[in-house]
């Protein structure tokens, strides 16, 4: 059975309290930076998309550490990860004009935003060298994130990834393997050696659970 | 119903079209299109990309090299599209970016530039961009280098790296000669220290310093040099940072320690 939505009373049940006082106050870096820490980053996009370079200095401060370890963990090479993170932030410099507080926070913004960048450059990466990894590497289940990192990514992750487990292996392995290597439907079927059709029912059924679950429905 | 809710027979379809296009598994232009057929779709999107960041962020931070900051500089300085707008004090940037060649652009713009430089070439480096940049802009190729060099100076660009003895560039310096204009940026997440640090320039680099200012570990300082300082200001000019205990006067001497030096020029 699915989990429900994960409170932090569950977190600090599961974990103990004494983990939770020393996640506090975050560091600066972290992915969850609190309200405040949010209102900064805010702030800082604000006066980014008015071409203020020293706010996109200040943003960099903040959060390089943090989009560098999403990067790294999508194209896995540091001299790579650096060269899209230099392309990360100048596509934050161009596009912070329409970043909308409303729609998401700030880090999700900045994250999707290096999230892309680094699939596009594997994606060419790939199609100029070898095709694709086997599955069959991708650590589905991956736990060897030590524990603090993962709780300080937010109960989203934590949530995430319970309800990920929920999911047919089969449909966890292509989400993630969507998510982290980019990997094309084309070559998600050919990997697995299914149908094209096959692989996006596959993929739309993973999805409509995960939603499921996410939403505690 | 619309053509294009045609496609959605449940909510469930929409919630899965969603999640495909935020896990980029839609083409670019399918995705445009479905989301103008749908005004429902972004929001949906906008819940997944929440959802799979959160799984993003929680792969464990990583500290880039500080040379990219240095290269995302560089770009902002190299790209004139988005060159600072005059009310900011990135002044010297949008005039430099409008007076560099593409070619000279990408070498600022080039993390590999950055990376490529060891401590004990940077200087060299420096220098040989330095020169990149004059001969190409005067045209004077039947003078000698260094004729050329000195007697251009007032009117391009400079760049120093600012390193410490052992270490990557803790700062780097671009000086507008025509405006008498030195930016210092930090190239890197420097750690903290009880101090401020403060910049001087050492004329033909074994004069005497002569102090400039503080410097700001989290952001851009700009300084307007006054005329005898822009006489001496030149290729062969070194910079200087110490850690000084409490803010230098003007014509005050250092008296902390010496962080990181820099060169305009090896000549």
């Amino acid at each position: 059975m699915c989990p429900r939505r994960v409170s932090w009373g569950y977190v600090a049940e599961a974990f103990g309290t004494a983990l939770l006082d020393r996640m506090t106050p975050l560091p600066p870096d972290s992915a969850k930076v609190g309200a405040a820490g949010r209102a900064v980053l805010v702030d800082l996009l604000r006066r980014i998309s008015q071409q203020d370079d020293q706010a996109l200095q200040r943003l960099y401060g903040l959060t390089c550490a943090k989009l560098n370890g999403v990067i790294l963990a999508i194209v896995r090479h540091h001299a790579m990860a650096e060269e899209v993170l230099q392309d990360t932030y100048m596509n934050v410099w161009r596009q912070a004009s329409t970043y909308d507080a409303g729609l998401s926070s700030p880090m999700t913004w900045l994250a999707v935003i290096a999230r892309n960048r680094a699939i596009d450059r594997l994606r060419s990466e790939r199609s100029r060298t070898r095709p694709f990894e086997p599955l069959d590497d991708i650590d589905v289940a991956d736990d060897s994130t030590p524990v603090l990192d993962r709780m300080m990514a937010g109960q989203d992750a934590v949530h995430l990834r319970a309800c990920l487990g929920c999911l047919e292996a089969d449909q966890q392995r292509a989400i993630r393997a969507a998510f982290f290597d980019g990997l094309t439907y084309d070559e998600l079927a050919r990997r697995e050696n299914v149908p094209l059709s096959t692989m996006k029912s596959r993929i739309r059924r993973g999805l409509i659970r995960l939603r499921a679950c996410m939403d505690g429905t | 119903m619309s053509k294009g809710m045609d496609r959605y027979e449940t909510d469930d379809l929409r919630t899965a079209l969603a999640g495909e296009i935020a896990l980029g598994l839609i083409d670019a232009e399918d995705a445009a299109q479905a989301m103008a057929r749908d005004p429902q779709l972004a929001s949906e999107i906008a819940k997944w990309n929440e959802h799979f960041a959160a799984l993003a962020l929680e792969e464990p931070a990583s500290m880039p090299d500080p040379r990219v900051l240095a290269a995302v500089v560089g770009s902002l300085a190299g790209n004139p599209e988005s060159a600072p707008s005059a009310q900011h004090d990135g002044i010297a940037r949008a005039r430099v970016a409008a007076s560099l060649s593409p070619v000279r652009s990408s070498v600022l713009q080039s993390l590999a530039f950055w990376r490529g430089l060891s401590a004990a070439g940077l200087a060299v480096a420096a220098a040989a961009l330095i020169i990149a940049f004059v001969i190409p802009r005067t045209g004077l190729l039947d003078q000698s280098p260094r004729e050329v060099v000195v007697r251009e100076t007032a009117r391009v660009l400079l760049v120093s790296a600012i390193l410490p003895k052992d270490g990557p560039p803790e700062y780097v310096a671009t000086y507008d000669g025509a405006r008498g204009r030195l930016v210092v940026v930090p190239a890197a997440t420097l750690p903290s220290r009880i101090g401020i640090p403060f910049l001087w320039l050492v004329p033909n680099d074994d004069g005497e310093p002569i102090g400039i200012g503080a410097l700001d570990p989290l952001g851009t300082v700009n300084f307007d040099l006054d005329k005898a300082l822009v006489r001496v200001a030149d290729l062969r000019s070194g910079l200087v940072i110490t850690l000084e205990p409490v803010a230098v006067p003007s014509g005050g001497t250092a008296q902390g320690p010496v962080l990181a030096h820099g060169k305009f020029s090896s000549h």
